[in-house]
C-alpha cells in the first residue's frame, strides 16, 4: 500500500517528507497526493490530544501500554507508538512521538485504492517507526544539524525508504 | 453560515419572517434579531382551544419554539422528506409591515407562500385593524404577538395533520426515486456490517416473529389482528404525529408516540423509520428533562438500546441500579423476547445519565439506518444519517463545554444560549461528559461517507458545522482542514448567487484562521525569526493559491490582490513560473486601477545606489580647514597623541584600505553633470517594469535627473529573477551644507502602481550572523544603507600661461643663483582665486620615501634633514607672491631659485599653487585646488672637493719655507697670542674645477683668509688651511646629535653607548670644521658668475685618524709632553729630555701614582734599543713613579755613545703616550 510519511518539527514544519510506493502497487492519486500533507497537518491535533492523555481509552491508540504519558516510566520506547490515530474516508493515519516532541506521522492506504478501509499492521510499522526514529536521533547527533531544520541528507533518506521497502510495502 | 445543528432543532416550528413595505436590509434584520430572541413561548400562555391533539392545555409546562428564518434556500431540495421529518417544512409565515397598504395583503401573502399552514402580519409603524393572523407591534408586547402566532398555528397544525391521518406514508428513497443521495459508506458496510448485522438481525428475526405472538407486553399494544403492512403504515402514522406533538410542545405525548411508533416498526423491520423514531424518542427525552418533568424511559428504548450496548455507556451509570440490572439475564440474546421483555425495567428519568441515554440510543440510530440501506427504497438517505450525526454533535459539544450534564447545558442545548463562564476543558479531569476524542471520533463518522456526492447546499451545511465542532474542540488544524476541503467543494458554485451571498458572510474569518493556522501570518520580510524558522510551505502555499483562487471567482479584486502579494512576497521560491505569470498577469495588474492602496511587494527592490563622478581626471577642490580648529578638535588630537597608538601607523603604511564604510562623502561640484547607478533587484520570474523613479524631495533640493535623458528610458525592464544597475545621468544643482547630503531612498513605482519610498536595502541579516540592527521602523531583517554626497561650489581655476625660462627648463650651476618669473591666470569668469598659497617641492622631497628616516644613523639622518630643511626654505623664493588673483585675470610671479646647497641628484621642482575662493560667511573652511607647475633644472658641477685631509703640525715647521700663504698666518697667532704651533693642524684640500671656465676663490677658516687661487678648467689644486685643534676642555661627546624634526618615535638604535659617543665625536668635529670653512668662487667667463661651495656635501665624514689629530687629548685623563733643549748633539754631550705630564680637565682624577716610562728607539730602523745596549747611556731609571699632582716634570739625562738619529717616546701607565715624539741625530 502506498504510504506518505513525514516527520513534522515542533512547529508544525516539516523535518522530512516521504511517499513510499512500489512499481507494483498503486501510487496516490494526484489530488490526493495535493490533500496528504493536509490530510496529516490536520492529524497533529490529535496527536497532541493523545500525547497527553493519561489513560486513552481503546480504540484509536490500541496499545495495551497506557499511552504515551506512561511511556516515561518505561525503559522501552514502545509507547511512542500511537498506533491508529485518526482516518480520513479511507486513508489511515498513525502516528509516533519521540521524547523531544517530533511527530512521526503516516498516511497509509489501502492498496486496492477503492476507497475502503485501510487495516494496519501494528508490529510492522511499529518496527518502522522504532527504526525510523533510531535514525532520526543519529540525524540529530550530527553537530551540524539544527533542532527542527529539514533534514535533506540522502542517506538518511535512502535508509528511511529501505526501512519502508522492508516494512510497509510489501 | 455556520449552521448549529441543535439536537432539539425537530422540536422548532420553522417560521419563514418575510419583509413587506420598505424595508432596509439592516432595520429588518434588527427587528427579526427581536423576535429571535424570543423564540420560545409556554403553552400555558396561549389561549386554549378545543382540539384534543394540540390543545395547549393537554401538557401546560410545554413549550413552543419557533425557528424564525428569513430564507428558506434548501426547501425545494427538501420536499422529499416533508412526509418523513415534517419538521423541514415552512409552516408559518409573518410579514413584517412597516408602510399601510392597499389590498387584503394576507391574502397575497398566502398565494406568494401557499405551501405554509399559517399566515401572520405583523404591522411596525403602521397601524392596521388587529385581527386574528394581523397584530399591532406598538399596541402589544412582542412576546404576546408570538403566543398568538403560537396559537394560530396549533390550530392550523391540528387540520394539517387530519389531512395526515389517512395518508399512506412512504419514505424519502420511495419517494424521490433515484435523485435522492442514498448513504454510502466508505468503510464497505457490505463487508463489515452485514455480518455482524446478519447476525443481529437473524438473531431478532425470531424473536420479533415470535415476539409478535408470544410477548404479552408487546401484545399489550394491540396490533395483533392487523395486518403488517397496514401496521406498519400506522406506525409510520404514529411517528408523524409523535413529530407533531415536539412541535406543538406536547413532548409527553411525542414520547409515548415514538415509544409506541419504535416498537411496532422494530417488529416489521422497518429500520429507517425507527430510527426516525428513536431520534424522536431522544429528543422528547432530552426536552422533558430541560422541563424538568419527571418521566420514565420507554421500555422499548431500554430493551433495544440495553440489549446492543457494549459499551459503559448503558442507562445504569447510577450505581444504585446497577445492581438490579446486573440481575437482568443477558446471557443470550436468544432468550426468549417475553422473558427479556418482562424483566427489562422501566427506567426513571432520575436514575439515568440523560447524556449517556442520547448517546445510546444515537448508537442505535446509526445502527438501523444503515441496516436500512439494504433496501433498494427503503433506506436512509445521506442528508438524514449526515444531519443526525451533525445534531448529535452538536449536543456532544454542549455536555463536553459544560463538562457535565447539568440543567445549564440542557438550556444550552434547548434554548442555545452561551454557557455563562467558559469552563475550560480539562482533559486531565474525569468527566462524566464525553471526551474529546469520543467527540473527535464520532465526527469522524461523517467520513464514512461519500460527502461529496451530496448537493452543495448540504455539503457547505456539514462542512461549516464540523468546522464549529472542531473550533469547540480546540482542534485548529482539524477545523481549517474542513475549511479547505469547504473551500475546494464550493469552488464551482462560487457562481451560484444564493451560495455566495450565504458564504461572503463568514468568508474572512474563516480565511483568516486559515491563513494563522497554516502559519501564513509570518512576516519574513521583517522578523529575522521568522524568516530563520522553516514552516510548511507546500501547505501554505496550495492554501493561499486556494484563497487566491476563490477570491478571484468571488471577483473580491482586494482580497485576490492581497493573496497574490502575500504569495509573490513570501512564497516566490516556490512558484513556478507559469504560476506567478498568472498572478501577475491574472490578478494583480488587472485590480492595479481599482486598489488605490496596493503596494510593490518586494520591499528590498533598491539593493545599491551610488553616483559616479563622470570626468575621473578633474581635479576636485579640497577642503581645507583656514581658521584654528575650534577647542574640541583640538582636544581629540592632543588625547590622541599624549597616548601611543601603535596602530596609527597602520593607517599609513598598512596595505589595506582601512573599510571606508558609507560614511565618507563622495564629493561633486555645483552643476557637475554625474552617473546614478540604481542597483534594483527582482527576485520573480516575471519581467518588472519601473514606471516611475525620481528622488525623494530633500534629494531634489540638491540632485536632480536630466530631464530628457532619463524620462524616455522608463519604463525600465528587470529580466525575472536578476539585479539590474539602471545608469541615469543626474546634475546636481544646489550647494550642500557643510556634512553633506545621504540618499537613502528613492521614489519608485512600479507596473503603474503609486510610487513608493523604497529603501536602500544593503545587506540582508541571518538568525546567527545578526549585527544588531537598529533600523527606524524596526525591520530587522535587512541593512539599510545610504549614499553620502556633498555638493560644493565650483571654485576658480588656475592655469600656467607661460614662464621666462625656455620650456621651463634651465640649466644651472652648483652654487649660483637664478632669477625667474612665470605667469598664471584665473580661467574663471566669476570666482577669483582670493586664498593663495605657494609652495614647492623638489624632485630630492619627491624622491624620499616617507619612511627615509628609519633605519638611518642619527648623522647621517642630520646631514639629509638640514639639507631638506635648506630645500624647503631657501631653494626656491616666491618673491612678489600676490595674494589674490581676480577672476580672468594673471598674475607674474618672480622666484629666486639658490642652488647653494642642492645636492646633485636635484633634477628640478614643482611650482605649487594652492588657490581657492574663500567666502567671508563661511570663512575657517575653503575648497581649494592646486596647480603644479613643473620647472627642470639641470645642475652643472662647479667647484668640488674630492679629497681632503688633515695633518698635525710640528716644531720643524719653522724651517719650511715661507711660501704657504698659512705660514704667515701661523706665525702671527704664536706671535701674537702665545700659542704653540702644535696647536693647529693643517687642513689640505683638494680643490677641483668641474666647469669649462677657469674660477679664481677664496678659502676662509674662522679668522684665516686664504689668498685667491685660480684653478683652471678640469685642474685640481690643493688648498693648505690652518685649522686649531679642538682644546682638551671641549668634550665632543656629551653634546648629542640634534634632531631636526621632533616628534619621531625612535626605536634604539642598537649602537652601543661607546659607538655613540663615538659618533657623537666625529659629528661635531665635522660640524665645527664646516662651521668655520666657506669659499666663494668667480668664474672667469662674461657675466662673471659667482657661487659658493657647499663643503657639506663634499666632506667626508671625519674618520677616527683625522679626529686623533684635530682632538688630540679626547680619551686620555693625562697628556705628556716631551722636549728636549737640542735636536742634535755630539757623541758624550748630554742631552736633557723634559717629560710634562698635564691633565686633562675632564677626566681629572684625585691625587695618584702614574708610572712613566721612557722609550728609546733607533730612528733608521724604528727598533727599541735594548736595555744593555750601549749606545744610548741614561741616569737613572726609565720608569718613573710619579704623582702628577705634584711634580709633573720629569727629567731624563742621556748620553749617547754612538752616533745615530734617535728617537724617545713616553708613556703613561703604559698605555697613554705622548704625541709628538722627541727626535735627536748624535752626530
Amino acid at each position: 500500500m502506498p504510504c506518505y510519511f513525514a516527520i513534522i518539527g515542533s512547529r508544525d514544519n516539516p523535518i522530512y517528507e516521504a511517499e513510499f510506493t512500489s512499481p507494483h502497487l498503486n501510487s496516490f492519486p494526484s489530488e490526493l497526493k495535493e490533500l496528504n500533507p493536509f490530510i496529516l497537518h490536520a492529524s497533529l491535533d490529535i496527536i497532541e490530544d493523545l500525547q497527553w492523555q493519561s489513560n486513552p481509552q481503546s480504540g484509536v491508540g490500541t496499545n495495551t501500554s497506557g499511552g504515551f504519558l506512561r511511556s516515561r516510566h518505561s525503559n522501552n520506547n514502545d509507547n511512542c507508538y500511537l498506533s491508529k490515530i485518526d482516518h480520513f474516508y479511507g486513508l489511515a493515519i498513525t502516528g509516533y512521538l519521540s521524547y523531544g516532541n517530533m511527530k512521526f506521522v503516516m498516511i497509509h492506504s489501502n492498496s486496492a485504492g477503492n476507497g475502503g478501509t485501510t487495516q494496519i499492521d501494528d508490529p510492522q510499522v511499529r518496527a518502522f517507526y522504532q527504526e525510523v526514529h533510531e535514525l532520526y536521533v543519529k540525524a540529530l547527533l550530527n553537530p551540524f544539524y539544527k533542532l527542527n531544520d529539514p533534514i535533506t541528507s540522502p542517506v538518511f533518506d535512502s535508509k528511511v525508504r529501505s526501512l519502508a521497502k522492508k516494512y510497509l510495502t510489501k | 453560515m455556520i449552521e448549529s445543528y441543535s439536537l432539539v432543532g425537530p422540536a422548532k416550528i420553522r417560521t419563514l419572517v418575510v419583509p413587506i413595505g420598505k424595508w432596509t436590509r439592516k432595520s429588518f434584520l434588527e427587528k427579526v434579531k427581536l423576535f429571535q430572541e424570543r423564540f420560545d413561548i409556554r403553552l400555558v400562555d396561549i389561549t386554549p382551544f378545543d382540539d384534543a391533539t394540540f390543545n395547549p392545555q393537554g401538557f401546560p409546562q410545554g413549550r413552543l419554539m419557533f425557528d424564525f428564518r428569513t430564507s428558506h434556500v434548501e426547501e425545494e431540495h427538501m420536499l422529499f422528506l416533508h412526509d418523513f421529518e415534517p419538521y423541514r417544512k415552512t409552516f408559518v409565515i409573518i410579514g413584517l409591515v412597516n408602510q399601510k397598504l392597499d389590498g387584503n395583503v394576507l391574502e397575497t401573502l398566502r398565494q406568494t407562500y401557499p405551501d405554509a399552514i399559517s399566515h401572520n402580519l405583523i404591522y411596525i409603524d403602521a397601524d392596521s385593524t388587529p385581527s386574528k393572523y394581523t397584530f399591532n407591534y406598538s399596541s402589544a408586547s412582542i412576546e404576546t404577538i408570538i403566543c398568538d402566532i403560537g396559537r394560530n398555528f396549533l390550530e392550523a397544525l391540528s387540520h394539517y395533520y387530519s389531512s395526515y391521518k389517512h395518508v399512506t406514508l412512504r419514505s424519502p428513497g420511495a419517494i424521490g426515486g433515484n435523485s435522492v443521495l442514498k448513504t454510502t459508506l466508505t468503510r464497505q458496510p457490505a463487508s463489515v456490517t452485514t455480518t455482524t448485522a446478519t447476525r443481529k438481525i437473524s438473531g431478532l428475526d425470531p424473536t420479533v416473529s415470535s415476539g409478535v405472538v408470544r410477548s404479552p407486553s408487546l401484545k399489550s399494544l394491540g396490533r395483533t389482528t392487523i395486518p403488517p403492512e397496514q401496521q406498519r403504515s400506522k406506525a409510520r402514522q404514529i411517528k408523524i404525529l409523535g413529530n407533531f406533538q415536539l412541535l406543538a410542545g406536547r413532548y409527553m405525548d411525542a414520547l409515548q408516540s415514538f415509544a409506541e411508533a419504535a416498537s411496532i416498526l422494530h417488529k416489521h423491520h422497518d429500520y429507517i423509520w425507527l430510527g426516525n423514531a428513536l431520534e424522536g424518542l431522544s429528543i422528547s427525552i432530552v426536552l422533558l428533562a430541560y422541563l424538568q418533568v419527571p418521566f420514565q424511559i420507554p421500555a422499548i428504548a431500554t430493551h433495544l438500546c440495553q440489549l446492543k450496548a457494549t459499551s459503559q455507556s448503558g442507562y445504569s451509570a447510577s450505581p444504585s441500579k446497577r445492581d438490579s440490572i446486573s440481575t437482568t439475564p443477558m446471557q443470550s440474546p436468544r432468550n426468549s423476547m417475553s422473558s427479556i421483555a418482562s424483566k427489562v425495567r422501566i427506567l426513571d428519568v432520575q436514575d439515568v445519565i440523560i447524556s449517556n441515554v442520547v448517546k445510546s440510543i444515537s448508537e442505535r440510530i446509526l445502527y438501523y439506518y444503515e441496516l436500512s440501506l439494504t433496501h433498494n427504497s427503503e433506506y436512509t438517505p445521506q442528508l438524514v444519517y449526515c444531519e443526525h450525526i451533525l445534531r448529535m454533535l452538536q449536543f456532544m459539544i454542549s455536555c463536553y463545554k459544560g463538562q457535565s450534564f447539568d440543567q445549564q447545558v440542557l438550556r444550552n442545548i434547548v434554548l442555545n444560549t452561551p454557557f455563562e463562564e467558559i469552563k475550560s476543558p480539562n482533559n486531565f479531569v474525569e468527566t462524566e461528559s464525553f471526551s474529546k476524542l469520543e467527540i473527535y471520533r464520532f465526527a469522524n463518522k461523517l467520513f464514512e461517507l461519500q460527502l461529496k456526492e451530496m448537493d452543495i447546499v448540504s455539503q457547505i451545511k456539514v462542512y461549516t458545522a464540523l468546522a464549529s465542532v472542531y473550533d469547540s474542540l480546540g482542534f485548529q488544524r482539524k477545523r481549517c482542514f474542513i475549511l479547505r476541503i469547504l473551500f475546494v467543494s464550493l469552488m464551482p458554485h462560487l457562481d451560484n448567487v444564493d451560495i455566495n451571498a450565504k458564504w461572503k458572510e463568514n468568508y474572512g474569518e474563516m480565511i483568516h484562521a486559515l491563513l494563522e493556522v497554516y502559519g501564513i501570518r509570518r512576516t519574513p520580510e521583517n522578523s529575522v525569526q521568522d524568516a530563520s524558522n522553516c514552516s510548511w510551505v507546500t501547505l501554505q502555499k496550495s492554501v493561499l493559491m486556494l484563497c487566491v483562487t476563490m477570491a478571484s471567482k468571488d471577483r473580491d479584486k482586494e482580497r485576490t490582490a492581497e493573496f497574490s502579494l502575500l504569495l509573490l512576497k513570501r512564497y516566490s521560491h516556490v512558484l513556478t513560473q507559469t504560476e506567478e505569470h498568472r498572478l501577475l498577469n491574472d490578478y494583480i495588474l488587472p485590480s492595479i486601477s481599482s486598489l488605490p492602496d496596493l503596494q510593490y511587494w518586494d520591499p528590498f527592490l533598491v539593493r545599491n545606489l551610488e553616483i559616479l563622478q563622470l570626468d575621473v581626471n578633474r581635479e576636485m577642490p579640497r577642503k581645507k580647514q583656514i581658521a584654528p580648529i575650534n577647542i574640541n578638535g583640538f582636544n581629540e588630537n592632543s588625547s590622541d597623541s599624549a597616548v601611543f597608538n601603535p596602530f596609527r601607523q597602520n593607517s599609513v603604511n598598512g596595505v589595506t584600505e582601512l573599510s571606508q564604510g558609507g560614511h565618507r562623502n563622495v564629493t561633486f561640484l555645483l552643476g557637475e553633470t554625474a552617473e546614478l547607478i540604481v542597483t534594483l533587484q527582482n527576485p520573480f520570474k516575471f519581467n518588472i517594469e519601473i514606471t516611475e523613479l525620481s528622488f525623494v524631495p530633500e534629494d531634489e533640493l540638491y540632485v536632480k535627473f536630466l530631464k530628457d535623458l532619463s524620462f524616455n528610458e522608463l519604463p525600465l525592464l528587470i529580466p525575472g529573477n536578476s539585479m539590474r544597475s539602471i545608469h541615469l545621468p543626474v546634475a546636481f544643482i544646489n550647494e550642500t551644507a557643510e556634512e553633506g547630503q545621504s540618499i537613502d531612498k528613492l521614489r519608485i513605482g512600479v507596473f503603474g502602481l503609486p510610487p513608493q519610498l523604497m529603501r536602500i536595502v544593503v545587506s540582508e541579516n541571518l538568525l546567527h550572523s545578526r549585527e544588531e540592527s537598529n533600523n527606524d521602523d524596526g525591520n530587522e531583517r535587512c541593512n539599510y544603507g545610504c549614499f553620502r554626497y556633498q555638493v560644493i561650489p565650483e571654485g576658480p581655476e588656475l592655469e600656467f600661461v607661460s614662464s621666462t625660462l625656455n620650456d621651463n627648463a634651465c640649466m644651472l650651476l652648483d652654487g649660483t643663483k637664478k632669477m625667474f618669473s612665470f605667469i598664471v591666470r584665473n580661467k574663471s569668469l566669476d570666482q577669483s582665486a582670493n586664498y593663495l598659497v605657494f609652495s614647492h617641492l623638489t624632485s630630492v622631497e619627491k624622491s624620499l620615501k616617507p619612511d627615509y628616516w628609519k633605519k638611518m644613523p642619527q648623522d647621517d639622518l642630520y646631514e639629509i634633514e638640514t639639507q631638506l630643511k635648506w630645500l624647503q626654505h631657501s631653494c626656491v623664493r616666491f618673491l612678489n607672491a600676490p595674494h589674490a588673483i581676480e577672476a580672468n585675470s594673471t598674475a607674474e610671479i618672480n622666484v629666486e631659485l639658490n642652488m647653494a646647497r642642492v645636492p646633485f641628484q636635484f633634477s628640478g621642482f614643482d611650482i605649487l599653487i594652492e588657490y581657492g575662493m574663500q567666502n567671508s560667511t563661511n570663512s575657517n573652511v575653503i575648497y581649494t585646488k592646486v596647480l603644479h607647475v613643473p620647472i627642470e633644472i639641470t645642475l652643472k658641477r662647479s667647484v668640488e672637493i674630492p679629497n681632503m685631509n688633515v695633518i698635525p703640525l710640528t716644531e720643524s715647521f719653522n724651517e719650511v719655507e715661507n711660501v704657504m700663504d698659512c705660514v704667515p698666518y701661523l706665525m702671527n697667532k704664536v706671535k701674537k697670542n702665545g700659542e704653540q704651533i702644535s696647536d693647529y693642524a693643517l687642513m689640505l684640500l683638494d680643490m677641483r674645477n668641474s666647469w669649462l671656465h677657469d674660477v679664481s676663490l677664496n678659502v676662509q677658516y674662522d679668522d684665516f683668509i686664504g689668498n685667491s687661487i685660480s684653478i683652471e678648467s678640469m685642474h685640481t689644486v690643493r688648498v693648505v688651511i690652518p685649522i686649531r685643534r679642538f682644546s682638551a676642555t671641549l668634550n665632543l661627546k656629551a653634546k648629542e646629535i640634534p634632531h631636526l624634526v621632533t616628534g619621531r618615535q625612535f626605536v634604539s638604535s642598537g649602537l652601543t653607548e661607546e659607538q655613540t659617543s663615538d659618533m657623537r665625536e666625529k659629528f661635531w668635529c665635522r660640524e665645527r670644521i664646516l662651521e668655520g670653512i666657506s669659499c666663494e668662487w668667480k668664474l672667469q667667463d662674461t657675466v662673471g658668475t659667482t657661487g659658493t661651495v657647499d663643503f657639506r656635501q663634499f666632506l667626508e665624514k671625519i674618520d677616527t685618524r683625522l679626529l686623533d689629530i684635530l682632538s688630540p687629548h679626547r680619551g686620555s685623563s693625562y697628556a705628556v709632553d716631551l722636549s728636549s733643549h737640542k735636536n742634535m748633539i755630539e757623541v758624550g754631550e748630554i742631552l736633557q729630555i723634559k717629560a710634562t705630564v698635564k691633565f686633562n680637565t675632564l677626566h681629572a682624577k684625585n691625587d695618584e701614582t702614574v708610572s712613566l716610562s721612557f722609550l728609546l728607539f733607533n730612528r733608521r730602523t724604528g727598533k727599541t734599543i735594548p736595555k744593555a745596549s750601549n749606545a744610548v747611556l741614561y741616569n737613572g731609571k726609565l720608569t718613573r713613579q710619579i704623582r702628577p699632582m705634584h711634580n709633573s716634570e720629569v727629567t731624563l739625562d742621556l748620553l749617547p755613545l754612538e752616533r745615530g738619529e734617535y728617537e724617545i717616546a713616553c708613556c703613561l701607565n703604559s698605555s697613554e703616550f705622548n704625541d709628538v715624539p722627541v727626535y735627536f741625530r748624535v752626530m
